[in-house]
């Protein structure tokens, strides 16, 4: 059987989300003489479907209020849905429909993960999200479908649980399901008898994921969100500018943009660098920014200090190194002992500015060597972080699509990696207890 | 009174008598503990060991760290000089996997690494201060100190000779002086020091204690190394002291 391990969370379309005060009531999402994009609960009860034209849903539901799309907006709220769950998980997907993915392969605590889950997702669009845990991202989402608002749906066994569903829930195209249709293929134990090979070579490559996905083998990967890296602002001036207060309003403007998007992305910015036209100033400050005023303070200081040679042309502030802003305040992440975790994050930045040989920890090598730089070995901090051994495994490819190192590559100083180190201390102090007590110290050593 | 606190908050201005009391930490070694007037080191303040070569300050350093690196999660060297050699600490038993060594490369780095990790909340910071770092510790020294109390972090200072700026800045200073070597069938094997509360600002200065200082002679070697106490010296001075 099958660990349930993927949790899903369904939400309102993101679309819908953004107007939270329209909840409740008929609306459809579509642009003038377009087609439908979404609508609300109450406007699909009235029979709008998204995809049908603007006018045709507004006869079916005359009562509902007409929204203009906004892609960006709903973008940008993905990415704080995404921002906001990646402290559960490194596996996150979030889609624009209103669904939202965890793997909780790995996660230790996955009731606090599952609760915080719903937490911050009810925060996000203002709307309880129906929750459902399952072996893999289909079952999950379909679980949750069938879930409550605010409550969990959990799946061990995903074959009989999908076993009676509509073949609706496989998400096929018209002519897909109407040839099922035709085959009598009603339920997705149906489609699971008839096998991939045989349903593909009707439906094509499509046909084979749905049998696979009919039969709870879950084909499917989680799209996992990578955190942003980099971001910048820029404005053009023509005719160019020379004053310097000038200069100062707009660089004032372009942290306030940027200042907003860290907001929105939950980043802080390492490294900052400006750009007057050929010009350029960088820095790669101690501690991550992320408020309008700290940018300001560092690129305020570098206008006034700045002598034009001509008048500016372009301005460009450029965030080329982000990270979680979550690492500037760890102990409110990490339980119990957080100030350690930022102290290494102090030492990492230490190493990043002077380099790795800043930060050592000393290991007994030879101690009894009359030679003093025998006797102990001096291992960058960086390098002895995390024992090998006590470090959970990371999640295969073949299971989750996106591994766990891809995710961690980017922050490898997550507050995730801050809650792993943690549980591997916890679990070294423990192993230290257990060898004091029976008298084995020099082995633990090796 | 009311506009301040509406500002700056609660803690702004506060009254004597509800000021936080300051915080102790047992440092191990009793003769210090007993110096402070608190029975321990003051918790989120700068603390200085001062004196000239060989009179024991660094010893004395080195068993404040080993017992740092028992009790917190961090405990950290900062090592301008690179002179510190963890072979000495091994007679004090320490816990050197709590244990992390800074060597930054100027002066100006030792400052920055001192106050990031004293922000941070690392549990106690060493600072080893060759005379030219001490003397140009000056612009960081105001930072530190309001770092380490932020974070309640333990910070020692070991110098030869306390600058202005540091005596400023600390609320401990510990002037240690040797006053006899210790000899054992002819060979050096020690040292007496005695040690003057030359500034408290937790509690009253001015006490002495006198202590011994066993060199190791190898690691595991000679397990009468370490630090001792001469107890009825440290009575006697502080019955004529306080």
């Amino acid at each position: 059987m099958a660990r349930a391990r993927v949790c899903c969370g369904l939400v309102p379309h993101l679309q819908l989300a953004l107007r939270p005060d329209l909840y409740g009531r008929p609306v459809i999402v579509a642009a003038w003489r377009e087609t439908v994009v979404c609508a609300s609960p109450e406007a699909l009860e009235a029979g709008v479907r998204p995809g049908m034209s603007q006018r045709q849903a507004q006869q079916l539901c005359p009562d509902a209020e007409l929204l203009e799309p906004d892609p960006a907006g709903a973008a940008r709220l993905a990415e704080r849905i995404a921002a906001a769950l990646y402290d559960l998980s490194p596996v996150v997907e979030v889609r624009v429909e209103g669904a939202a993915w965890i793997d909780l392969e790995g996660v230790v605590q996955e009731t606090l993960a599952l609760r915080e889950m719903r937490r911050r997702l009810r925060d996000a669009t203002g709307a309880e999200p129906r929750l459902g845990l399952a072996p893999g991202p289909f079952s999950a989402r379909a679980a949750a479908a069938r879930a409550r608002p605010g409550r969990l749906l959990s799946v061990n066994a995903a074959p009989g649980f999908l076993a009676p569903l509509p073949v609706g829930e496989l998400g096929l195209e018209p002519w897909q399901a109407e040839r099922l249709e035709l085959l009598g293929l009603r339920t997705l134990a149906d489609v699971a008898r008839i096998g991939p090979r045989q349903l593909e070579s009707q439906l094509g490559r499509e046909g084979r994921a749905a049998a696979l996905r009919a039969r709870g083998d879950e084909p499917d990967r989680l799209t996992a969100w990578v955190p942003p890296r980099s971001t910048s602002a820029h404005r053009q001036f023509e005719p160019p500018l020379e004053e310097r207060e000038a200069l100062l309003f707009v660089g004032r403007a372009l942290c306030d943009e940027l200042a907003l998007e860290l907001d929105l992305r939950g980043a802080g910015a390492k490294r900052v660098r400006m750009l007057l036209d050929g010009e350029e100033r960088e820095s790669l400050v101690r501690h991550p920014l992320s408020s309008a005023a700290e940018l300001f303070g560092l690129v305020g200081a570098w206008l006034r200090q700045w002598q034009p040679a001509e008048p500016v042309g372009r301005m460009e502030i450029e965030l080329p190194l982000l990270e979680p802003a979550g690492r500037r305040q760890l102990r409110l992440w990490v339980r119990g002992d957080g100030s350690e975790e930022e102290v290494q994050a102090a030492l990492e930045r230490l190493q990043e500015r002077h380099g790795a040989e800043v930060a050592l920890h000393p290991e007994p090598a030879l101690a009894g060597s009359p030679i003093p730089a025998q006797r102990f070995r001096w291992d960058p901090v960086g390098a002895i972080a995390v024992t090998p051994r006590l470090i959970r495994q990371a999640p295969q490819p073949a299971t989750t699509g996106a591994t766990l190192s891809r995710n961690l590559g980017a922050f490898d100083c997550s507050p995730r990696i801050a809650k792993v180190a943690t549980l591997n201390r916890q679990a070294a102090a423990a192993s230290r207890h257990a060898d004091e007590r029976h008298g084995i110290k020099a082995a633990r050593k090796e | 009174m009311d506009v301040i606190h509406l500002r700056f908050g609660e803690h702004a201005l506060a009254a004597v008598d509800r000021l936080p009391p300051v915080e102790a930490w047992p440092s191990g070694v009793g003769a210090v503990d007993r110096l402070t007037g608190i029975e321990g080191l003051p918790r989120g303040r700068i603390s200085v060991l001062s004196g000239h070569g060989s009179c024991g300050k660094t010893s004395l350093g080195l068993a404040l760290l080993a017992q740092a690196t028992r009790e917190f999660g961090a405990a950290i060297a900062i090592d301008p000089g690179r002179s510190f050699d963890p072979w000495a600490l091994l007679e004090f038993q320490p816990d050197l996997g709590a244990l992390t060594v800074v060597r930054p490369p100027d002066a100006d780095a030792v400052g920055e690494a001192a106050v990031a990790l004293a922000k941070a909340g690392a549990g106690f910071l060493l600072l080893s201060l060759p005379a030219r770092v001490a003397a140009a510790a000056e612009p960081w020294l105001p930072l530190l100190a309001v770092a380490a109390e932020r974070s309640n972090a333990l910070a020692v200072a070991l110098v030869e000779e306390t600058p202005r700026s540091l005596a400023h800045a600390s609320s401990l200073s510990l002037a240690v002086e040797r006053t006899t070597w210790k000899f054992e069938r002819g060979e050096l094997v020690g040292l007496r020091a005695r040690i003057t509360c030359v500034k408290n600002k937790v509690s009253l200065p001015g006490r002495m204690a006198e202590i011994e200082i066993n060199y190791p002679l190898g690691a595991g070697l000679y397990p009468e190394t370490g630090m001792g106490e001469v107890e009825q010296d440290w009575q006697e001075r502080e019955s004529a002291v306080v």
